[in-house]
């Protein structure tokens, strides 16, 4: 049985849905529920299972994330550090546009 | 104290409905072994420990049943073989216990019975031995006046012996699960048999659980009704909390007795004696 199974949800499920179906299965087998009953001892084997289950399954999310953000992180650092190297070119005065030129002509162009 | 733990047939779906009437229609037909008229005898409790044995089946397609008069499905296999002679055994002590409460038209179905018993006993012997050392420390118990929650237990104690026996194939955790859950519903059909028959036994000056309870607590009527309302409510409650913890493939069905068919038929049943009854 797989992480999923023991939650009882689709591979697929969101950060959502696993959470109320771990809350749901917390619940279900709290040892509180079960305690005057002879199988206490197996609800709390299920529960371990379950807690064991969501953790595997939200380290997984973590770590499938991690690249995607690293990637994520350095597309937009790039471009800020780009769109900063502009503006202070831009601001340079080196390169400046036709309307500066009209202007506050130095006589640099 | 034969027939209370049945499917609540408003709740089930048709595959279920069908796979259920398998196990019963397999149960008859391995009845047939022993007894053809006896045949009739056969309860819904077996069923349910043929169901809750959850073991492989092979299922065939007979031509036509004598019985219920249309093409049936069914199949072998030891649970069923099993449950079959735990009916046939069940049906036999019912017969001789109704001649002991003075019924005496019980007497010639026992007489009939007694040769498939004995086969069916030669069968399962240890099954048999169960029923017949538990029924007699009931009576003991009862005729000494014991608390009617002991001979509840006791009774628990039978069923989930004889659902041991139906489990040998089972994994450890299994059968722990399914004797538990067997555990409570045998109280539970103690309660639940002494309440219905408490007008009955009441007139022909019979043993019942809540006459024996108004007795000893010195209990109205109705205090001894909430009482024994109370414990069914308690089997029913760990029932519940059991059938959490059963994994096999006839879950849904079992789910269907457990939570919709034992609470409705405690309604029904106190309903009669105008106490309420609220679904868990």
């Amino acid at each position: 049985m797989n992480s999923y199974e023991i939650l009882g949800i689709n591979e697929n499920a969101d950060e959502k849905q696993i959470r109320n179906a771990y809350l749901l299965a917390v619940k279900k087998y709290h040892p509180d529920r079960y305690k005057d009953n002879p199988l206490k001892d197996l609800a709390e084997e299920k529960l371990k299972q379950i807690n064991m289950a969501y953790d595997e399954i939200l380290v997984t999310a973590i770590e499938n994330a991690i690249p995607q953000y690293k990637k994520e992180y350095s597309t937009t650092s790039r471009r800020k550090y780009e769109e900063r190297a502009y503006t202070t070119y831009s601001n340079s005065g080196d390169g400046c546009c036709d309307c500066c030129c009209e202007i506050f002509c130095c006589g640099c162009c | 104290m034969l027939g209370y733990v049945k499917p609540f047939a408003d709740e089930l779906k048709v595959s279920e409905y069908k796979q259920y009437k398998m196990y019963y229609c397999s149960i008859c037909k391995a009845m047939g072994k022993y007894t053809f008229v006896g045949r009739i005898m056969l309860a819904y409790d077996t069923v349910f420990l043929a169901l809750l044995a959850d073991e492989k089946v092979n299922t065939t397609h007979c031509k036509g049943c004598i019985l219920c008069l249309h093409k049936c499905s069914y199949q072998h296999n030891s649970s069923i073989s099993y449950s079959a002679a735990v009916n046939v055994i069940l049906a036999y002590f019912k017969l001789k216990d109704s001649i002991a409460d003075g019924n005496k038209l019980a007497s010639l179905p026992k007489t009939a019975l007694y040769l498939p018993y004995k086969k069916a006993a030669n069968a399962e012997p240890l099954a048999n031995t169960i029923i017949k050392s538990s029924l007699e420390a009931i009576f003991k118990l009862e005729n000494e006046s014991c608390l009617p929650q002991e001979a509840a237990e006791k009774f628990g104690e039978m069923c989930a012996n004889l659902t041991m026996l139906a489990m040998q194939q089972k994994d450890e955790t299994y059968q722990r699960v399914a004797k538990i859950l067997a555990y409570y519903i045998g109280c539970w059909i103690y309660w639940i048999d002494a309440v219905e028959d408490f007008e009955k036994d009441i007139k022909k000056d019979r043993f019942n659980a809540i006459i024996m309870q108004m007795n000893i607590a010195r209990q109205s009527r109705q205090a001894a009704m909430l009482f024994a309302k109370e414990q069914m409510q308690k089997a029913l409650k760990q029932a519940r909390l059991v059938l959490e913890l059963l994994e096999c493939k006839n879950y849904s069905i079992i789910e269907n007795i457990i939570v919709y068919s034992l609470p409705f038929k405690t309604k029904k049943v106190l309903g009669r004696e105008g106490i309420e009854y609220e679904f868990i």
